[in-house]
């Protein structure tokens, strides 16, 4: 029987972020401790039916999650311009994301577009300097 | 003598919309509206949380045209792509493909858009009378409520948002978990009734709490781009032509014109009650179009009925959704709560005091869904040609624009490199969520409740101690948030799989 894999994963997640909160709020004076002890306690209980529940039915209808390596690559790449973002500065890097973005694109689907690359870089370049403009140049 | 509309308020707040700042912000609600409901897979959240950072620096007026523009034409224009290329454009346009598409590949897409837009257009503005008028009504009732009953009501809310929430039977669990989660979130930061920080780990940027929109955008946006880029290719490989028919579209509106009010009324209805969601209001609403038409043989070949009840009812439903959201505070599904955080953000508290001190701004918010719908619906006409082809443009061509959107989003408030960390951490979050069969609305609501709920709690206990459990009313929401939660745990004990219809799919 598969394991049902994402859903496992998040209520874990959730358990330890709820475990930690009810631990977490015992540090806090009583004013501020109720409601988030209250909360992450309770969320502990529903974490551990959901656990439980997805354990005991096994294989859930499945989910059509696209496969690991591409959403991987595509989360790889949203890191890598909000990088470029914060150390080259907000058009220069939306102009150089677009820009290599589209070539891996259009090379995964077998035909590099240099011409199109080269002019969506552009446009996304123009496009964000503008914004910049706009909001007051602040970066 | 009972008046039934405050009618000073009301045309007060019509100068107010009409100011041409204000009309301008509209449009921009109106036209992000029109753009991400005819990409498939975006939906209005995403537009709702694309638009959030412009709002600092606006006044509120504006500032709420601009929202409100957004979410009254998604249901309008989401039908592009559900009636040319089969592919719906938001959750609420699913079951306006059973009859639309055949419509469309019979040669008649004009005829079935015409018909949508119309029926939209009279179901939003249904919508937003309905609204109108229920606010004097219920405005006695609304005053009456204190933090006690308020405090159990988000609590109601929450609850019927958390079990109602996504497709699967296993999700009143899942739901529940996701608005608790919401509701921790909430409380990083200062604490309400005491001088306290929570959750910080001593960093300064923790200290104001997490920011709407990179939650909003983390959760919503980023899931739907990354998915759509692992899709690949366009929307569609080819397209029929529009065509003509679109006078007969209009006929058709007309000549149903009870069934668009009935399913309109409806639309109002679904809409009000929290956790249910486009989706299930367009199932909805299409299965009654069925069950009560005599003669049923071309529903699912092209009945233009099939696609009149849909279209009223989804644009309906968003004056529904806005009076638990504007009267008591409680948001009832993802696009609601983005509304609420919006307006707390702007120094607009909602609820009884909403009604009480600035009713202009309830005015101000119905007359932009009416005209938004209303343009929105009137640019659909004009420029369905062109709009139609935006459908056909492979998405890696859009998503380096949407993306650059999202990052100035994310950045521009408070120019912390941080907040582009904290949106690939909530982006990633979102995208385990969506394959893992966790509502995400249930997430936000509970995070954008979380302050008023602990509030209203902490004001109860320091009035009433904990007897504020025992007034009537308050006893009587406890009472039915308890029912509700155990019928939902103990039938998903009691059932051992997957369950609901294959044809509930989308979040609230």
């Amino acid at each position: 029987m598969a394991l049902p894999i994402l859903p496992l994963i998040a209520a874990s997640l959730f358990l330890l972020v709820f475990g930690y909160a009810a631990w977490g709020a015992s540090d806090f004076n009583q004013a501020a401790r109720i409601f988030p002890m209250a909360i992450g306690v309770v969320g502990l209980v529903l974490s551990v039916l959901d656990i439980v529940l997805d354990l005991r039915t096994g294989d859930v209808e499945k989910v059509d999650a696209p496969p690991f390596r591409h959403v991987a690559l595509h989360f790889g790449l949203i890191a890598v311009y909000l990088l470029l973002f914060v150390l080259i500065g907000f058009p220069l890097a939306t102009g150089l994301y677009a820009f290599g973005f589209l070539l891996l694109t259009t090379a995964n689907h077998g035909k590099i577009e240099w011409f199109t690359s080269v002019l969506l870089g552009g446009a996304a370049l123009l496009v964000a300097s503008l914004l910049r403009m706009l909001v007051g140049g602040r970066f | 003598m009972l008046r039934i509309v405050d009618y000073q308020v009301l045309i007060e707040a019509l100068y107010i919309v009409f100011e041409p700042a204000r009309l301008l912000w509209l449009l921009v609600g109106v036209l992000t509206g029109l753009v991400v409901g005819i990409l498939p897979g975006l939906g209005g959240v995403v537009g709702l949380a694309l638009l959030l950072p412009f709002i600092y620096g606006l006044d509120p007026y504006a500032a709420m045209a601009m929202l409100i523009g957004v979410g009254a034409v998604v249901s309008t224009s989401d039908t592009f792509p559900s009636i040319l290329i089969g592919t719906p454009g938001s959750a609420g346009s699913q079951a306006t493909i059973m009859d639309g598409y055949p419509l469309a590949q019979k040669g008649e897409a004009a005829r079935a858009l015409s018909a949508a837009f119309s029926a939209s257009m009279v179901g939003g503005v249904f919508g937003a009378i309905v609204l109108s008028l229920i606010i004097p009504v219920a405005r006695p009732l609304v005053l009456a409520f204190g933090s006690p009953e308020l405090f159990m009501l988000s609590v109601l809310g929450l609850t019927l948002v958390g079990t109602l929430s996504g497709s699967r039977v296993r999700n009143p669990i899942k739901g529940l978990s996701a608005a608790a989660f919401g509701l921790i979130l909430g409380t990083i930061g200062g604490a309400p009734a005491v001088l306290e920080y929570r959750y910080t780990f001593d960093a300064l940027y923790l200290f104001e709490g997490i920011n709407l929109v990179l939650l909003s955008l983390g959760l919503f946006a980023i899931p739907e781009i990354v998915d759509l880029l692992c899709k690949g290719g366009a929307i569609a490989d080819k397209m029929g032509s529009v065509g003509r028919g679109w006078r007969q579209g209009l006929r058709d509106t007309l000549r149903y014109r009870w069934l668009v009010l009935r399913h309109s009324a409806i639309g109002v209805v679904v809409g009000f009650t929290p956790g249910l969601g486009s989706a299930i209001v367009d199932w909805l609403n299409y299965g009654i179009v069925v069950r009560t038409s005599r003669d049923k043989e071309q529903f699912g070949k092209g009945d233009i009925r099939g696609v009149i009840g849909p279209e009223s009812a989804n644009n309906a439903k968003d004056g529904g959704a806005l009076i638990p959201t504007l009267l008591f505070g409680i948001p009832g599904s993802a696009s609601m709560a983005i509304l609420l955080g919006a307006m707390t953000t702007l120094g607009i508290e909602p609820g009884p005091r909403l009604i009480q001190n600035r009713p202009e701004v309830l005015y101000v918010i119905i007359w932009s869904l009416a005209i938004g719908t209303v343009a929105g619906t009137l640019i659909c006409f004009l420029l369905s040609r062109w709009i139609a082809k935006l459908s056909l443009i492979p998405f890696h061509y859009v998503a380096p624009f949407i993306l650059m959107a999202l990052a100035l989003g994310a950045y521009s408030s408070n120019l912390h490199w941080a907040d582009l960390m904290v949106l690939v951490v909530f982006g990633l979050l979102g995208w385990l969520m969506k394959h893992a069969g966790v509502p995400r609305a249930p997430l936000l609501v509970g995070f954008v409740l979380s302050p008023l709920i602990e509030r209203y709690l902490w004001i109860s206990l320091t009035r009433y101690g904990l007897s504020f459990l025992l007034q009537p009313l308050v006893l009587a929401i406890a009472a039915i948030t308890l029912l509700l939660m155990l019928w939902q745990v103990l039938s998903t004990f009691g059932m051992g799989g997957p369950g609901k219809s294959q044809m509930q799919k989308g979040e609230a």
